[in-house]
């Protein structure tokens, strides 16, 4: 076969799918837009404060795993604490800290060391300790003291010590509405015939929103161009498309910094793993396959509000390693579940989910650095039309640009978020300017992802934090 | 396959026309929507303050009315001026006299539901209940069981059997609200199925009626719905009916384990002798999580005769089922000393006496 032969067939494949992502991204954010106008539609209707006040409402732990977080653990413990839910817990996991984060929790909550027993449910490394206060008002407060093991162990210690028949697994410092657990309670209560396994919620970045006494008090487009990008892609990623994979219950991933699981369920399914990066989409995906396996009808739900605020990297070098940690991650996901790759046993898990996060989550970035060497070579080898390639550039650029769009608008038809004419404007010309600078460090992060996994890194990388912005403005 | 080159020429191939166009929908697309976003801010703005005024402006004019320093026919006339200045004052006239309603009962809400009639806008609330839109059906629901328009009834019983599981649940507190009875059956007889939220929704419905005003729930408890009957079971308990202990007991037996655990926590809310035989027969031929629920339960009645029972567990193999059994035993009224007779392991005793045990 000719070079030019060669050269077509590559020219096909890439565009063949190229344009499968975008019909896949377009179809993902109709059925999200729709989804969420049905659910914006229901929410005046859906009265959250009977929760509170009803006998029916199970218990909800939520455990908050707690790694040399001393700075600023009492107040994030305070504003958990200060969650509105009729019957919760919380459980913090201090894993081994090396700072005084313990201590600091002991004396601002007068914790004394207890002789509760217990069960191992899921495997954690040796537990020293759990405390308890006596004060009545923060009776409803567990620390657990534990030798480190990473996020996921601590989140299994955690399992073991919680009481609830329900628990939310959290990160200790993103700040989490009000009214987030009566939220996200609901799939669990509407549960009849399939049961509801876990719910996701909507994560959103909180770089430069103004907050107070763990609560967000406005919103507002981070300044800082980094974090900015994020806003877009958490806006993309969130409202446009993991909507429409919970509607066809194909959802593989809950994110870490917000869930709420059955335990019994995920006590069956053996817990958080020890072996990935990627503990919170491998656990799903565990869940599900067990759920699968043993051919009960179940569902993994998401609901479309904006329950949870964290803060985003808002430097070059933090976004690659968070973004190499994310592609570790999904391969080792992959990896230990590839027995489900188009396997018609596990249903939307085997034929869509997984070949979607195969196809064009993992090799996404692959094949667009590979297309990219592609016609390099080929416009030195003089094998291609400058007007078809400029052409081709221009319809992804202008498909990313619309989806983006797409994104601000769907906020702005739903739950205005951002509601200042200068915000919106900062975040459209985000929409132009991001596929230049943001979006190509993203794709050469996860390449770099992929090859450290090839060399067998292990490990979170060291992920520091600015910390969010405490100051109120006198006037917004 | 086609030749690249061929299509590689200076001449726009079709290839390069599906590009072209491709890339003005999508151009279009996105100046389209961001167009429309800044439009949306400066309408709702717009919106937000014409509203604004004018919803304090009807507020101001009904707190007037109702204080008696104006007539109904002065306020209807006012407002049917500002309805005939702009149609969509309906909407907000009417959420003020819902919201209004809320505060009132008995004479004023009487009074509220005939200024809607005077305004005609009930006509409103009839033509959105048979409207397509769910939503639109929920929310004139929601005004109808609010104001107690009776004639709505037959309207509404209409619509029980929706599958938009939110206006089913309208529907249900509406008719709750309306003190009818007679759809409990109908509802009963459609096989949907009742969840946990819809339960707890009409239980808080429920707890704001007078004890003759509920509806005979004590009847679910034979219904062929598993729901219908832990329901029945969970409402035996909120209104403590001690008197249906004997038929909750019968129902330990039920195939369902959401009935036998709601029976379970009943008979730890009620507290009563005659929960004991059940229990104890339940106790012989439950396993794991029913077994410790039941042991508790047991535990909790305070009954001297059942500490036999109980202490016989204490050497239980699994480790839950001892604990469990321990801590039914200290509900009964054991003192540490003979606690700790009765186990060998003292980390279960100081388990069970820290005091920061919740």
């Amino acid at each position: 076969m000719s070079s030019t032969s060669w050269a077509d067939i590559f020219t096909y494949i890439f565009l063949f799918y190229t344009l499968t992502l975008m019909l896949i991204y377009t179809v993902c954010a109709l059925v999200s837009y729709r989804v969420i106008r049905q659910h914006v539609a229901e929410t005046p209707f859906v009265d959250y404060r009977q929760i509170l006040t009803s006998p029916l409402s199970p218990k909800i732990s939520i455990i908050a795993p707690a790694y040399n977080e001393a700075l600023n653990i009492v107040d994030n413990a305070m504003s958990l604490l200060a969650l509105e839910y009729p019957n919760f817990e919380v459980v913090i996991v201090n894993d081994g800290s090396k700072d005084d984060t313990l201590q600091r929790l002991i004396d601002a909550y007068k914790l004394e060391k207890t002789a509760l027993l217990i069960q191992q449910d899921v495997e954690c490394k040796e537990i020293l300790g759990v405390y308890k206060s006596l004060d009545e008002a923060v009776s409803h407060l567990t620390v657990v003291d534990k030798r480190n093991g990473g996020k996921s162990d601590a989140l299994n210690a955690g399992i073991n010590v919680c009481a609830g028949k329900l628990f939310a697994c959290i990160d200790v410092d993103c700040i989490l509405e009000r009214d987030a657990l009566l939220r996200m309670i609901k799939p669990f209560l509407e549960e009849t015939d399939q049961k509801v396994i876990a719910t996701g919620g909507v994560v959103r970045l909180a770089n430069d929103c103004v907050i107070s006494d763990g609560r967000l008090l406005h919103i507002m487009v981070p300044r800082n161009l980094i974090a900015r990008a994020q806003v877009l892609e958490y806006m993309r990623a969130f409202l446009l498309s993991r909507v429409a994979w919970a509607k066809i219950n194909g959802l593989l991933l809950i994110s870490g910094a917000l869930g709420l699981f059955d335990k019994q369920t995920v006590i069956e399914a053996g817990g958080y793993s020890h072996h990935t990066v990627g503990e919170d989409m491998e656990l799903v995906m565990r869940m599900r396959r067990m759920m699968e396996e043993r051919r009960e009808p179940y569902a993994v739900c998401y609901i479309p509000d904006p329950l949870c605020w964290t803060e985003g990297p808002s430097q070059w070098a933090v976004l690659g390693r968070q973004r190499n940690r994310w592609t570790r991650g999904l391969m080792d996901c992959l990896k230990f579940h590839r027995k489900v790759f188009f396997n018609p046993n596990y249903r939307i898990m085997g034929l869509v989910s997984y070949p979607f996060w195969f196809l064009y989550e993992w090799l996404a970035p692959i094949i667009e650095s590979l297309g990219l060497v592609f016609s390099v070579v080929l416009w030195l080898a003089g094998g291609i039309n400058a007007a078809s390639f400029w052409l081709l550039l221009a319809t992804v650029y202008s498909y990313a640009v619309c989806l983006s769009c797409l994104a601000i608008w769907v906020d702005q038809k739903t739950y205005m978020q951002y509601r200042s004419k200068r915000d919106l404007g900062r975040l459209v010309i985000m929409a132009f300017i991001e596929p230049f600078f943001y979006h190509p460090f993203t794709v050469y992060s996860s390449i770099r992802g992929n090859i450290d996994y090839l060399r067998g890194k292990k490990g979170w990388g060291s992920m520091t934090r600015e910390g969010f912005n405490k100051t109120v403005p006198t006037a917004f | 396959m086609a030749k690249l080159g061929n299509y590689w020429v200076d001449v726009l191939s079709p290839f390069q026309l599906f590009l072209i166009t491709l890339v003005a929908i999508l151009g279009f697309t996105a100046l389209s929507l961001v167009t429309h976003t800044f439009v949306l801010v400066l309408i709702r703005r717009r919106r937000r303050r014409w509203a604004g005024s004018l919803q304090a402006r009807i507020e101001d004019e009904i707190s007037i009315w109702l204080g008696g320093d104006y007539s109904t026919q002065e306020l209807v006339t006012t407002f049917w001026e500002e309805l005939t200045k702009d149609r969509r004052a309906g909407a907000i006239i009417i959420n003020v006299i819902f919201a209004t309603s809320k505060l009132f009962r008995g004479e004023g809400q009487s009074a509220l539901r005939e200024l809607l009639t005077g305004l005609n806008l009930d006509r409103i609330c009839y033509k959105l209940l048979k409207s397509g839109h769910w939503y639109q059906q929920a929310y004139a629901t929601r005004i109808i069981s609010q104001l107690q328009m009776l004639p709505a009834l037959p309207l509404l019983k209409r619509r029980l059997k929706t599958k938009n599981t939110t206006l089913r649940l309208e529907l249900i507190i509406a008719l709750v609200s309306l003190g009818d009875q007679t759809w409990l059956q109908e509802v009963e007889d459609t096989n949907a199925r009742l969840s946990d939220w819809e339960q707890i929704l009409l239980l808080e419905r429920f707890r704001r009626l007078d004890t003759h005003q509920l509806p005979p729930f004590d009847r679910w408890l034979t219904s062929a719905h598993a729901d219908w009957i832990l329901f029945s079971i969970r409402l035996c308990q909120h209104y403590n009916r001690l008197d249906k202990v004997t038929e909750m007991g019968q129902l330990l037996e039920h195939e369902d384990e959401r009935v036998q655990i709601a029976v379970l926590n009943a008979f730890a809310y009620l507290t009563s002798p005659e929960t004991i035989p059940f229990l104890t027969d339940y106790i012989r031929q439950a396993t794991g999580d029913r077994l410790t629920c039941a042991l508790k339960v047991l535990g909790k009645q305070g009954d001297a005769d059942v500490i036999d029972l109980l202490k016989s567990y204490t050497q239980h193999a699994d480790p839950k089922v001892q604990l469990s059994a321990l801590a039914a035993l200290k509900e009964t009224g054991l003192s540490k000393d003979e606690l700790q007779r009765v186990t060998s392991d003292p980390r279960y005793i100081d388990h069970l006496f820290d005091p920061k045990r919740t």
